[in-house]
């Protein structure tokens, strides 16, 4: 009875299966590492109860922004030091190397190093058809970028930026017009601490839409086919422009009233915050600008540079499945020129260098390696002891030393009245001090401790011809 | 445009001069941001630095206001790597499995083909691409079944084999990686890209993560990755069509590339992106699929 009298819902056209449906379980979806983060919890080594993941890659993806501009931002290290000092207030009573191990694991979850960088993907139902469809929807969340000057810093996706500032189904253009009208009407109502926070979201906006048209204009200086030039792009520079116009006049505004606020004495301790916040906002809009207004140029000049490039594209090549493993199924005469080929080109060019005498040398005595029947020997000890090989005892050593001590003197000493002391001492030692002579003439360690010079004396000495060389020390002669 | 100085020649070849510093960059280095600015926005100087590169050897891959500008040597340059320069007294297998670990080190970092697209630095530690290297080879030894290799005809072996009679890993007295064990070599590869500027050390973990930056990036995208595809593509071309008289049923064309979905992928990269005559990845990898 109940069956026939309760009234079916009509099944066509659901009310609910519309693009917004679509936009909302996509936003949904990009909260899903934060989720699986947090779930993995019960995975880690140790007790990770006390730690909340979640809260703590949002204040990740906070930081990130937070340093965020057109360039430069905070590095991985720093965003870590900073959630291992927030883990730690969450567990005063562990020790710190757990709260890195939970930064450290927060940071990886978020740029997905688990799954070598690649974008996170999330399957989900997708009913605004006629049928229902497995959709797949791909996000990356933080991403390591590197900095103009060479230092390797995270910056957020739009994605991220989204589900940090909550406004998960907005066009970025409306969210920005939303916030600056709250903005402007918290500071009618002088609710400055709401003002400031509305501010921030607002200075979000403007980096997102800057970072939007940046990477439009990079990928049209690499290639020009891979963005759509023809109405896409235009649209979205028109759009943008007009936008950034209304947006400095809006700022402006704010400025000014924020100001007024400070001379009429109603202004607390966030006013200046607020000011600062808009004046920055307004700084990144101006860089947007000139960016925007460069955009026509660099089109029509990389227009005019790639018409005739001819390259081999390689961006639909899979390296894995169609370079890797191919080769490592190749007989070893086809994958050899190949895989050598692949290390000389991916090396870069590497200038020649002149060759020097002792880089010779050093080459000349390299034990021989290498050979077809290399694997046989490969589990012996690369080492082996031959017991004392030295040629000169220890205590010849220490009287060397004396004896060329005694040359560290103003002027130094001939070779010859060092042959002299030596003989006194131990005559065992005169071919060491010869030897010590010859090395300091032309000195490899740097820098020498002596140094010889050949004068023109010969040497008369019973064991020993050549020159009579003057032995001192490094510096004076 | 601007008419050419003879003064011209001496910027332009500065701005080379600086691509053979690859760790220098432009927001370090007042004049070379200046070339790079001036190399973006001037034709003519453009054209003009890449005639001198032409000369010397040198392809301009890149040039970008951050990274500077990214050059690679043409085959049989001057500035091209010897190999006897990467790594002195290498045996033939040796080289083969140098070369083999860096195709490993990209296909690793770059898992799809938009990967190579992107701007975002990617990661890769010591442990994980000879983890990796290996896994590719216990696959192709499945699929191969128990059937030994011949012999008498070491050059007819395939490279997995190779790859997997060397050991990962091997104790050493002072507990640091062999040289000749596939770790070492993995971790010596890094360390060469870390020398010329292509990539930085992370961290320690996992015998040693190094970040891969831009110019690695592109030196594989635009150079490496596809010259070596075509060169394989040749080579199984050329394998295949002397098949006829070979003995080795595992050299032939099919068995390497894979019939199953490999085929279809190589086409796309053929059809999509190259119409032109000349140098089409697509006019190989149809070659090789004609073949099959």
């Amino acid at each position: 009875m109940v069956d026939a009298t309760t009234p079916r819902l009509p099944i066509t056209d659901p009310p609910w299966v519309d693009d917004s449906f679509v936009r909302r379980i996509r936003a949904l979806l990009r909260t899903g590492p934060l989720h699986e983060l947090e779930a993995s919890k019960a995975l880690r080594d140790g007790d990770w109860s006390p730690y909340d993941l979640r809260g703590l890659a949002l204040v990740a993806i906070d930081t990130v922004i937070d340093h965020m501009g057109l360039e430069f931002g905070a590095t991985a290290g720093q965003v870590r030091q900073r959630l291992a000092a927030l883990a730690q207030q969450s567990a005063p009573d562990r020790p710190p190397e757990e709260s890195q191990r939970v930064a450290e694991a927060v940071v990886t979850g978020l740029l997905n190093d688990r799954r070598r960088r690649e974008a996170f993907t999330m399957t989900y139902s997708d009913w605004s058809g006629r049928s229902h469809r497995r959709a797949e929807v791909a996000f990356k969340l933080l991403e390591e970028i590197e900095a103009p000057d060479g230092s390797i810093v995270l910056r957020a996706t739009d994605e991220a930026v989204n589900l940090f500032v909550g406004a998960l189904d907005r066009d970025i253009q409306d969210a920005q017009t939303a916030a600056e009208a709250i903005l402007a009407s918290q500071l009618r109502r002088g609710r400055l601490d709401q003002a400031v926070h509305t501010a921030r979201s607002a200075r979000l906006r403007s980096i997102q839409f800057a970072a939007r048209v940046q990477r439009v204009l990079d990928t049209t200086r690499h290639d020009i086919r891979q963005v759509d030039w023809s109405s896409g792009v235009p649209d979205l520079l028109a759009h943008a422009l007009a936008h950034i116009d209304e947006r400095l006049e809006v700022e402006r505004h704010l400025i000014a009233t924020v100001r007024e606020l400070f001379s009429s004495g109603d202004a607390g301790p966030s006013a200046a915050t607020l000011l600062e916040l808009i004046e920055d906002c307004q700084v990144r809009h101006l860089e947007l600008h000139a960016l925007l207004l460069s955009a026509r140029t660099t089109f029509l000049e990389e227009q005019e540079r790639q018409r005739f490039a001819v390259s081999v594209d390689s961006r639909a090549l899979e390296l894995g499945e169609q370079l890797l493993q191919p080769l490592l199924g190749q007989p070893r005469m086809v994958a050899r020129p190949v895989a050598e080929r692949f290390l000389q080109a991916v090396a870069g060019p590497t200038p020649p260098r002149p060759v020097r005498l002792t880089d010779l040398v050093e080459v000349l005595f390299q034990p021989r390696r290498g050979g077809e029947d290399e694997d046989l020997a490969d589990d012996d000890p690369e080492l082996i002891d031959l017991g004392d090989d030295s040629r000169y005892p220890p205590g010849a050593w220490q009287i060397a030393d004396e004896v060329l001590a005694a040359a560290e003197v103003p002027g130094g000493l001939r070779l010859s009245e060092l042959l002299d002391m030596a003989r006194r001492l131990d005559p065992q030692t005169t071919e060491l001090i010869v030897l010590s002579a010859l090395h300091a003439y032309a000195p490899e360690e740097t820098p020498p401790r002596l140094r010889a010079i050949d004068d023109g004396h010969a040497l008369r000495d019973p064991e020993f011809g050549g020159g009579d060389l003057l032995v001192g020390p490094a510096a004076s002669t | 445009m601007t008419e050419l100085q003879v003064t011209d020649a001496g910027a332009a070849s500065q701005l080379i001069g600086y691509g053979l510093q690859p760790r220098l960059r432009p927001a370090s280095t007042p004049l070379y941001a200046q070339l790079v600015e001036r190399h973006q926005g001037d034709v003519a100087f453009r054209d003009l630095v890449e005639h001198i590169a032409d000369g010397l050897g040198l392809v301009v891959l890149d040039v970008a206001g951050a990274s500077g500008i990214t050059l690679a040597a043409a085959e049989g340059s001057p500035f091209e790597l010897r190999l006897a320069d990467y790594r002195a007294n290498l045996s033939a297998d040796d080289r083969l499995l140098h070369g083999l670990i860096h195709v490993g080190i990209a296909a690793y970092s770059y898992p799809t083909s938009a990967s190579l697209t992107d701007d975002d630095v990617r990661q890769a530690s010591v442990a994980e691409v000879e983890a990796f290297i290996r896994a590719g080879c216990l696959s192709l030894q499945e699929r191969a079944g128990t059937a030994d290799p011949s012999t008498d005809q070491p050059e007819t072996e395939q490279a997995w084999r190779l790859y997997l009679r060397r050991q990962s890993t091997r104790d050493t007295a002072d507990g640091r990686v062999g040289i000749s064990t596939t770790t070492g070599m993995v971790k010596y590869a890094f360390e060469r890209l870390v020398s010329a500027g292509l990539a930085t050390r992370a961290s320690d973990a996992d015998g040693g993560t190094y970040r891969l930056l831009g110019r690695y990036r592109i030196g594989v995208r635009e150079l490496a990755a596809t010259t070596a595809y075509r060169e394989l593509m040749d080579a199984i071309a050329e394998t295949s069509s002397s098949e006829a008289v070979g003995h080795d049923h595992q050299t032939s064309s099919s068995e390497a590339v894979g019939h199953d979905h490999q085929t279809s992928s190589s086409e796309a990269v053929g059809h999509e992106h190259q119409t032109s005559s000349s140098e089409a990845v697509g006019q190989q990898s149809s070659t090789g699929h004609d073949t099959d």
